[in-house]
């Protein structure tokens, strides 16, 4: 009986064993995607990584730092002062660095410039084991000029900053402390990624809406100027405008209102939004700077947390179109835009006693910004469940490249009656029959940093413009702007910037960095 | 058990008048539950804050809807019960919209708003000149306008709770250059082209016709020519209504081809446009030689009356 | 000459035992009983008395003068020391055990209406502490064997009848519908049916977890449900019923305070030259009522209702148990709910005299629905501060959001939190099979041979919706839009188990082994679908807009080889020494570093079985054990991380391609546990007194552990945190932790008379924890919470040095009562004016600076520890009665020296917004009439009063009264007429009154989803309720 068990028995335990014992029984690999062995062996596969970095990589800075930083410091929008916005420290200066935007700001762009490095390092690697490498050098030059786009913007933005050029490799070492190094330095950084890009993109981008040999060239005349070398900011910005490539939009209005100017012919380089991707594939502005008569039942939102400042407005000239084109104030309609209470196009309506019901809606100046506002997607504008839009945000457009070549011209000079500046100049000044087509006849310093600021308005770059001046005109601006709000009765609740150090021209380092790289708070050193 | 709401008594009503907006409270015994209160004059529905009444008090607001005089407010709970709270409304004129904003003597003016049922006098501001009271209700009020110096004005309406002067700006058509009333200005010539220009009875806002312009060519525009110009140091403002064609219709508008503006016709309704004359002046035209209405691709048909240079 | 004699062993209950062990006193002869109980033994003629002796039973002596058979009956010993231990892969007498196991018995977690058995556990066990993570019906409870093993996982293995149970329950996070996630881990015991089980045991030390392997480091809860003995089948009926409530309310002022704090606000807010004008509403306060208390509209009574029937019994060689169980709870919050059916099946048959096969199989499906809860815009959160003069609804008798008060907008523009609780849905549940199938073949006397084949299928359903909601006569939007998110996930576990047993005792040796083997493997695979703007609101994925970026699957699956080999030998009850092995291969790592081999080693001495302690008069018992032995931990926070995966994206604005996911380890590997115990067992005076001691190290190395990079490196510095799709980055083993501690058990028998018996049992636990080091220097992890507006900021620190998820913030030194203190010289970080920093601000400590040395300004170097949530120890103090018929038993629980972030005085003590709602503390702010005030001034300019600090870390120690039950059985002179065997009713009340200085709801906090790094942060919590239950338990 006994003889028979065991092998009953035993045989129970072969078959389990037999079972298991196959080699492959502990090898799972994922079943849900390729591994890096298998992968970017094709042009195709490396383009659309390369795609990957036009999008979400930048949401975070996008959503509300964008405005907080590039306009709020500027004095040309005000920010709502819940916590959402540092309790409206940008209104006043008073950033601090647990400051969430200060956070999310420096996170997003280092997001950006990480994942780029990512896959230029990658590309790198996969080129000792490829046979063509061509489309592999131009995955390179294109996340380079991501990466320099995301340093230039964080140089701007925190100053002496640290630089990372292998992620892989720091995070092996065991040691994650990296110093700050000198402005110029972040720099020039950004300016050889520039460089990368501008001598290995092609001249015409390989899609639309990617970025080209002249986007390149027109970041490096951005960047020259702002380093006051204004011999090579003008180079770069002919350069572009010889190329006989682009020209101004001529529907200003349009361009910053529907998706269906996106990538248009004044576009050099824009984030490309998703709305059918959701929150942080799509174009989240008109969440937060519509006011809630236009979206909230639509989507819920349109929390006009940001709107423009008396100051702003005050500073369009009175024949100047760009403030309509720019700005919602009391009576502006859009028949296209309809929605539950508003059937046949929304108004802007401030005459309500409070601060919004249904259809009135009366912010501190009783106006918002129209910029990459697209409506309740009644005219076919395609919105996600927050109501965040598919509209490109534009981060350099040729009318920046003109302006550039005028101030360039212009260089140190008091003032320039150059033609080919003033024919520049002249080009944006005058789009669409603004001013009349009056022209303007003389330059100056002011009245080119004049046009900057009303042109690019709520786009997210005022603040470096002044920034770039130095502190002791940035201290002469800012102070003397009104930042005050209208009272119920239409008076000034007046308000005022104190921007009385240095430091405050860039924003600190997030105490939550500063906690596990205590070296961020040493001096800074020299990258170069 | 006690409900709070089974005998309401209303003690005492603060403030005993008022006006829109004015905050009150009732106070009293069993006021809890409120579900109603009506302002008995046009029997005027008043929006309140259910968290705002308790057993002893009621707080809300005089509606901005209330009609002026001395009524009752008639309060409501949800067991039924009813009970009534004498109160004075204070109740100004209040003037939503006016039709049309320019006037001859004799011609008549249609306000809408509200409190206008017990309106006494309409005195054009900065004179003493009145107009003729011909109709009034609680929202509209129809006045028959008199000749006056003014060349603008605004209205000053008094009724049962007082007076109040509207915002609304109405320019006396007699003392405006007309470019067009009832008829073109002699010394004016019509060089429109892809345009036929002839007169209207049918759509009219004052006077016995209007400018029917009948447009017939993309970009077709309506030019009027002056041989002599007109000096426009005295003018201030530029008038004029346009009734627009069955879809919206965007209108290039400028005087002697300079600084074109845009002006978004709306559908099938008259629309009035005052422009400030400066936007011309400081480009640099002192006199008017050409006005220009060109239309922004295909034709239609539009109605135009009492075009207007106002001092 | 000898004679047969026969009998039948049974227990109290008349159910058979098998293997009791029968002797003739004086003689040899021994037998011993088959499954039915019987035996057959030939003893000399001259014998008189035979001795019966069964493990955990107490031994008696039978007379068998004059007779042919016996019917003996056992009864259970109350002495802990014989009862049988399930030690994983076998059971051995505790008497045997030489490493620390806790056990727990049925009856000891009787009466409390929970809903799964890991709530039960509270206070119940040394060492092993246990806490509610929030009060939602069938919300996370968070389990710590002796502190906390690793920065990753540290929920124990739990062992159902040899099936592990591996999978977590948790909820479709709430964010998917916008707002917050809320808590989304949620009990993965609720799923079982708690009155099934028949007892509990912890493995604790890793001389004891080492046969687990891979898994077992966090520690072992082996389950042992009830089975059903041979005699007379049995029917029970079960039934409770319970009222539940909220324990306190937070003094937040009503609508009348309110108005009072708004009038006061007027002058200063002018003062500082801001712009605040008087509402005519509020302008007398007197008549004006309470206004809407929003915690009275949020918080209802619950309701929990459990009934149970089982059947057992069994014939000859067939043994059954079968039961079903309905469970019903709805939540003090509202909109939350709990419910669960349940059913189980066993079987055992004696299919040859050698072999015995049985089958055990468990269905539940229990469904949850989850209120929003812990977050600052949650419900919870938001009844705190939503202003007192909002109503809940309209006067249309639809949900509003705002009211307006004259040209002032009160209350929550984005949201109702009523509303939200009612009508959002988001439901999660789980239907579930799981079993085994088993034989056991009887070699020889001594060698067994047990098969197993184990499976658990798993069926989750989560959806999350939320309507379309706007108030018809406002038309302010309540909800929008509207949105569906539905997830499928199936898992499919299966086990295949075989191992020998060798268990043999000759002369004063007794020996004990096991060896086996284990395959194990899961495949899961989830879809999810994501639909907005549902027409009519209707709940189904068909009816709205799908939301591509929302919508997709995975799948995955692991397998896992294993060998393990145990053997235990003891000599003469005096010595025993016990080694155990196990080898695992598992497909979490890479072909470098598949294998790990575990290990452990334990030795008992028991000294009163020594010659020369035969006498000692007080020690009845006294044993030393001391072990040593290695366990490990799989866990790792990403998914095949030893390879670079690339990440497929969809939605891209040039077209779906990839990316790297992570930067693989190749060599990723194991956490490896070691733990060092020496434990002393005693009991004294006629075993009136018992009394276990645990002293332990345990040190983890190699954690798996996610690389914390600074947020400037660009990869996820929040590892692991898919949510942002930022590249992992790479899973390392480093690190070191250590905990220290030691574990009382101590057990009176106080009084032991026939019929007035009274038991004390109390239960010690203290640890220490520290993190010796990460992957590198200066490397952290952070426990983030979600700031007022959605921002997360730093609350909880783990760094080298310290305990786990310690506190982190500024330090407090007062406020500012005159211009000197302003105007030191000091940078207070703002300019000083009345919209700056101002009198009635906090001044915070300038510690440090850029140099490691104060420097004359306050900022980011200035922050530090400011508290450790760690408890300095726990304890549970139960005392049992019974008199005649009656039980009583009262129960208390205690935490000591533990610290909270109570983040919800950051809204309620915010003084930041004159709209918001406020503590009434807050009437007792800084004002330049009241100078002394402890709270600060009102501040709308600047946030320095709201820095993360020292002002909100409470005192989180507690005694509470947790469970008061009374009980009465039923004389049986009275049942037996109605052929009921037992009818007991009882009485019983949990949570009853906590004795603390902490001022929130509740300072059983828990942590965050289950996340040690995230502990005792009050943020909207959903406390524990407190319930009344009455119920019955009828036998026949
Ligand atoms: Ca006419
Ligand atoms: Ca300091």
């Amino acid at each position: 009986m006994k003889t028979i068990n065991k092998y009953i028995a035993y045989g129970i335990i072969g078959v389990a064993t037999l079972a298991s014992c196959n080699k492959s029984f502990l090898d799972h690999p994922s079943e849900n995607n390729p591994t890096l062995d298998t992968y970017y062996n094709t042009a195709d596969q490396v383009l659309k990584a390369t795609g990957y970095l036009y999008n979400s990589v930048w949401y975070d800075y996008q959503d509300k730092a964008f405005h907080a930083i590039g306009e709020t410091l500027a004095g040309n929008m005000l920010t709502e002062t819940g916590p959402n916005y540092g309790s409206g420290s940008y209104n006043l200066f008073t950033v601090l660095s647990t400051d969430p935007l200060v956070s999310s700001c420096w996170q997003s762009l280092y997001k950006v410039a990480g994942t780029a490095t990512v896959l230029i390092n990658t590309f790198e690697q996969k080129k000792g084991k490829a046979t063509e490498t061509n489309y592999l050098n131009q995955g390179i030059a294109e996340a380079r000029f991501m990466r320099g786009a995301a340093y230039f913007t964080i140089a701007r933005t925190f100053g002496d900053v640290p630089i990372v050029t292998d992620p892989v490799a720091l995070a092996g070492s065991g040691n994650y402390s990296v110093p700050r190094y000198f402005q110029k330095d972040v720099l020039q950084f950004a300016l050889e990624d520039f460089r990368f890009a501008e001598q290995n993109l092609p001249a015409v981008p390989a899609e639309k809406g990617r970025v080209c040999k002249y986007s390149a060239a027109g970041m490096m005349a951005k960047l020259y100027l702002y380093r006051k070398d204004y011999d090579s900011a003008k180079i770069y910005a002919q350069r572009v405008i010889s190329s006989g490539n682009y020209d101004l939009y001529p529907d200003y209005a349009q361009m910053f209102t529907s998706s269906k100017a996106n990538n248009n012919v004044e576009s050099l380089f824009a984030l490309q939004w998703i709305a059918a991707g959701g929150y942080s594939y799509a174009n989240p502005i008109q969440v937060y700077a519509a006011p809630s008569t236009l979206l909230k039942p639509v989507v819920g939102t349109g929390y006009s947390s940001v709107y423009p400042t008396l100051d702003m407005l005050k500073a369009y000239d009175a024949n100047d179109q760009r403030r309509q084109w720019s700005v919602m104030e009391h009576g502006f309609k859009r028949t296209d835009w309809t929605n539950i209470n508003f059937p046949s196009g929304f108004v802007y309506d401030t005459t309500g006693t409070a601060y919004e019901d249904a259809t009135h809606f009366r912010n501190g100046t009783r106006s918002n910004s129209l910029k990459y506002v697209v409506g309740t997607g009644s005219n076919g504008e395609a919105l996600s469940s927050n109501g965040s839009s598919d509209i490109c945000t534009y981060i350099l457009r040729y009318a920046d490249v003109l302006l550039i070549y005028a101030e360039a011209v212009l260089g140190n000079s008091a003032s320039t009656a150059d033609a080919s500046a003033l024919t520049a100049f002249n080009k944006v000044h005058n789009r669409n029959h603004n001013f009349s087509d009056v022209p303007v006849t003389s330059l100056t310093k002011a009245i080119i940093l004049h046009e900057r600021r009303v042109e690019f308005a709520f786009e997210g770059d005022s603040w470096f413009d002044i920034q770039r001046q130095g502190f002791a005109y940035a201290k002469s601006v800012i102070n003397a702007q009104e930042r005050g709000t209208l009272n119920g009765d239409g008076t000034v609740n007046h308000a005022a910037a104190n921007l009385n150090s240095e430091s405050q021209l860039f924003l600190p380092i997030p105490q939550s960095e500063t906690v596990s790289d205590p070296k961020l708070l040493e001096p800074a050193v020299a990258y170069y | 058990k006690d409900t709070g709401m089974d005998n309401p008594s209303a003690n005492k009503l603060s403030p005993e008048k008022g006006s829109g907006g004015d905050v009150l409270t009732l106070t009293g015994s069993d006021l809890a539950g409120v579900t109603s209160i009506v302002f008995e004059t046009d029997s005027v529905r008043c929006l309140f804050n259910p968290t705002l009444n308790t057993e002893n008090a009621v707080i809300f607001r005089v509606p901005d809807t209330a009609s002026g005089g001395q009524q009752n407010i008639i309060f409501k709970n949800s067991k039924g019960k009813q009970w009534l709270v004498p109160f004075n409304v204070i109740a100004v004129a209040n003037i939503t919209n006016a039709f049309p904003l320019d006037f001859q003597a004799g011609s008549t003016i249609t306000l809408t708003g509200i409190n206008l049922e017990s309106v006494s006098k309409v005195m054009l501001d900065g004179t003493t000149d009145v107009a003729t009271i011909v109709s009034k209700e609680k929202k509209k009020l129809v006045l028959k306008m008199p000749s006056t110096t003014a060349n603008t004005c605004k209205l000053v309406i008094t009724n049962s709770s007082g007076t109040m002067t509207t915002t609304q700006v109405f320019t006396y058509i007699t003392n405006a250059y007309g470019i067009f009333t009832d008829a073109f200005p002699t010394g004016m010539d019509d060089w429109s082209w892809s345009l036929t220009n002839s007169t209207s009875s049918s759509n009219i806002i004052a006077g016995t016709s209007s400018l029917q312009a009948a447009y017939n060519g993309d970009w077709g525009g309506m030019q009027l020519h002056w041989g002599t110009a007109i000096d426009l140091t005295p003018y201030k403002y530029v008038t004029f209504y346009i009734k627009g064609a069955d879809v919206d219709k965007k209108m290039k508008f400028n005087f002697n081809w300079t600084n074109d503006q845009t002006l978004t016709i709306p559908a099938n309704v008259w629309t009035y446009y005052k422009i400030d004359l400066g936007i011309f002046k400081n480009n640099g035209v002192s006199a008017l030689n050409t006005f220009v209405m060109q239309i922004n691709e295909s034709p239609k048909t539009l109605y135009f009356d009492d075009i207007l240079l106002v001092k | 000459q000898t004679k047969t004699i026969s009998g039948i062993i049974s227990d109290q209950n008349g159910i058979p035992l098998e293997k009791a062990t029968i002797k003739v006193k004086g003689g040899k002869a021994s037998a011993t009983s088959d499954a039915n109980g019987s035996f057959k033994l030939a003893v000399p003629d001259g014998a008189t008395t035979l001795e019966v002796s069964y493990v955990g039973m107490k031994p008696v002596t039978v007379s068998i003068e004059g007779k042919q058979s016996v019917l003996v009956t056992l009864n259970v010993t109350d002495s802990k020391l014989n009862e049988v231990v399930v030690i994983g892969y076998g059971t051995a007498r505790r008497s045997d055990v030489s490493s620390a196991v806790s056990s727990i018995k049925a009856k000891d977690l009787k009466d409390l209406p929970v809903a799964g058995i890991d709530q039960a556990l509270q206070g119940k066990v040394a060492g092993v502490s246990i806490t509610n993570n929030s009060g939602q019906p069938g919300g996370g409870v968070s389990i710590r064997v002796r502190g906390i093993t690793s920065v990753n996982g540290n929920e124990p293995l739990y062992v159902i009848d040899g099936v592990p149970i591996l999978t977590n329950t948790t909820s479709t996070s709430q964010d998917q519908l916008g707002g917050k996630a809320g808590q989304t881990q949620q009990s993965v015991m609720a799923t079982l049916n708690p009155a099934d089980i028949a007892s509990i045991d912890i493995l604790k030390d890793a001389s004891a977890q080492a046969i687990y392997g891979s898994l077992g480091a966090n520690g072992v809860v082996l389950i042992t449900t009830k089975r059903g003995r041979s005699g007379e089948g049995k029917f029970s009926y079960d039934v409770y019923h319970g009222w539940q409530n909220i324990t306190k309310k937070l003094p937040v002022m009503n609508l009348r305070q309110y108005a009072e704090y708004y009038n006061s606000i007027v002058p200063e807010v002018r003062a500082a030259g801001g712009g605040l004008d008087t509402i005519g509403e509020l302008k007398d306060p007197s008549v004006l009522g309470k206004g809407t208390d929003w915690q009275n509209e949020i918080y209802q009574t619950g309701k929990i209702d459990n009934h149970q029937l089982a059947f057992s019994g069994g014939q000859g060689k067939t043994v059954y148990y079968f039961s079903l169980n309905y469970f019903d709870q709805t939540g003090i919050l509202l909109g939350s709910k709990f419910n669960r059916y349940a059913g189980r099946f066993s079987l055992d048959q004696q299919v040859k005299s050698w072999l015995k096969a049985g089958i055990s199989t468990n269905l539940s499906r229990s469904n949850q629905r989850v209120t929003l809860a812990d977050g600052v815009e949650t419900p919870t959160a938001i009844v705190l501060y939503n202003s007192p003069a909002t109503p809940v609804k309209g006067p249309n008798g639809q949900y509003i959001t705002t009211t307006s008060l004259g040209s002032t907008t009160f209350g929550n523009s984005n949201s109702n939190p009523i509303a939200t609780a009612l009508l959002r849905n988001v439901k999660a549940i789980q239907s579930k099979a799981f079993g085994n199938i088993y034989t056991d073949v009887q070699f020889t006397k001594y060698l067994s041979l047990r098969n197993e084949v184990n499976y658990d299928f798993q069926l989750t359903e989560n959806s999350a919706f939320q309507p379309y909601y706007v108030n018809e006569a406002t038309n302010q939007v309540v909800l929008a839009p509207s949105r569906l998110r539905e997830d499928r996930n199936t898992s499919f576990y299966w086990a295949l188990r075989n191992y020998l047993t060798y268990n043999q005792s000759f002369g004063k040796h007794a020996i004990n082994a096991v060896v086996g083997h284990e395959a194990q493997a899961s495949h899961w695979d989830n879809k999810f679908v994501s639909v907005t703007n549902l027409t009519l609101n209707l709940q189904s994925s068909n009816a709205g807009t799908v939301d591509v970026s929302q919508t997709g699957g995975q799948k995955g699956d692991w397998s896992m080889e294993s060998y393990f080999a145990r053997a235990t030998y003891t000599y003469d009850n005096r010595y025993s020494l016990s080694g155990s092995i196990r080898r695992d291969g598992s497909s979490s790592f890479g072909p470098n570093s598949r294998w790990g081999n575990f290990s452990a080693v334990s030795a008992g001495w028991t000294v009163t079985n020594e010659k020369f302690a035969q006498n000692w008069k007080i020690v009845d018992y006294l044993k030393f054990r001391v072990g040593a032995g290695s366990a490990g931990n799989q866990n790792s926070p990403v998914q095949n991380a030893y390879s670079t995966n690339i990440r497929l994206f969809s939605v891209a604005p040039f077209g779906a391609g990839g990316v790297p996911a992570n930067v693989g380890n190749p060599n990723l590997s194991w956490e490896a546990v070691k733990t060092y115990n020496a434990g002393v067992d005693l009991s004294f005076i006629k075993k009136r007194i018992e009394l276990s001691v645990d002293l332990y190290k345990k040190t983890t190395t190699n954690m798996i552990l996610s690389t914390t990079l600074p947020v400037f490196v660009g990869l996820d510095p929040n590892p692991p945190n898919a949510a942002y799709k930022e590249i992992e980055p790479p899973v390392t083993n480093a690190g070191e932790m250590t905990n220290t501690g030691i574990d009382i058990n101590l057990t009176t028998y106080n009084i032991q008379r026939s019929d007035f018996t009274w038991k004390t049992n109390i239960i010690f636990s203290r640890y220490r924890n520290e993190l010796v080091k990460l992957n590198a220097p200066g490397a952290l992890l952070r426990g983030a919470e979600q700031d007022f507006t959605g921002s997360a900021s730093v609350v909880n620190i783990t760094q080298a040095g310290r305990a786990v998820g310690t506190f982190y913030g500024y330090v407090t030194d007062g406020l500012f009562r005159n211009m000197s203190e302003l105007n030191n010289g000091t940078n207070w970080g703002l300019a000083v004016g009345p919209q700056g920093i101002y009198l009635g601000d906090i001044r915070y400590k300038d510690l440090s600076g850029p140099d490691g040395k104060p420097d004359g300004k306050i900022g980011s170097e200035d922050v530090t520890f400011i508290g450790d949530p760690n408890p300095k120890f726990t304890y549970g103090i139960t005392n049992s009665f019974t008199y005649k018929g009656f039980d009583f038993s009262f129960f208390l629980q205690g935490v000591q020296g533990s610290k909270i972030f109570n983040w919800t005085r950051k809204y309620t003590e915010s003084l930041s917004s004159v709209y918001l709602n406020q503590s009434t503390k807050v009437m007792e702010r800084y004002t330049s009439s009241n100078t002394g005030a402890s709270i600060p001034r009102y501040n709308q300019w600047n946030n320095n009063n709201t820095r993360n600090s020292d002002r909100y870390i409470e005192d989180g120690s507690y005694l509470r009264i947790q469970n008061i039950s009374i009980g009465y059985n039923f004389p049986a002179k009275w049942i037996n007429k109605a052929k009921m065997s037992n009818a007991r009713l009882y009485l019983s009340a949990q949570n009853i009154k906590t004795f603390t200085n902490y001022s929130g709801y509740d300072p059983e906090i828990g942590s965050f989803n289950k996340n040690v790094l995230s502990q005792n942060v009050d943020n909207g919590h959903y406390p524990n309720p407190r319930t009344i239950t009455v119920g019955a338990n009828i036998e026949f």
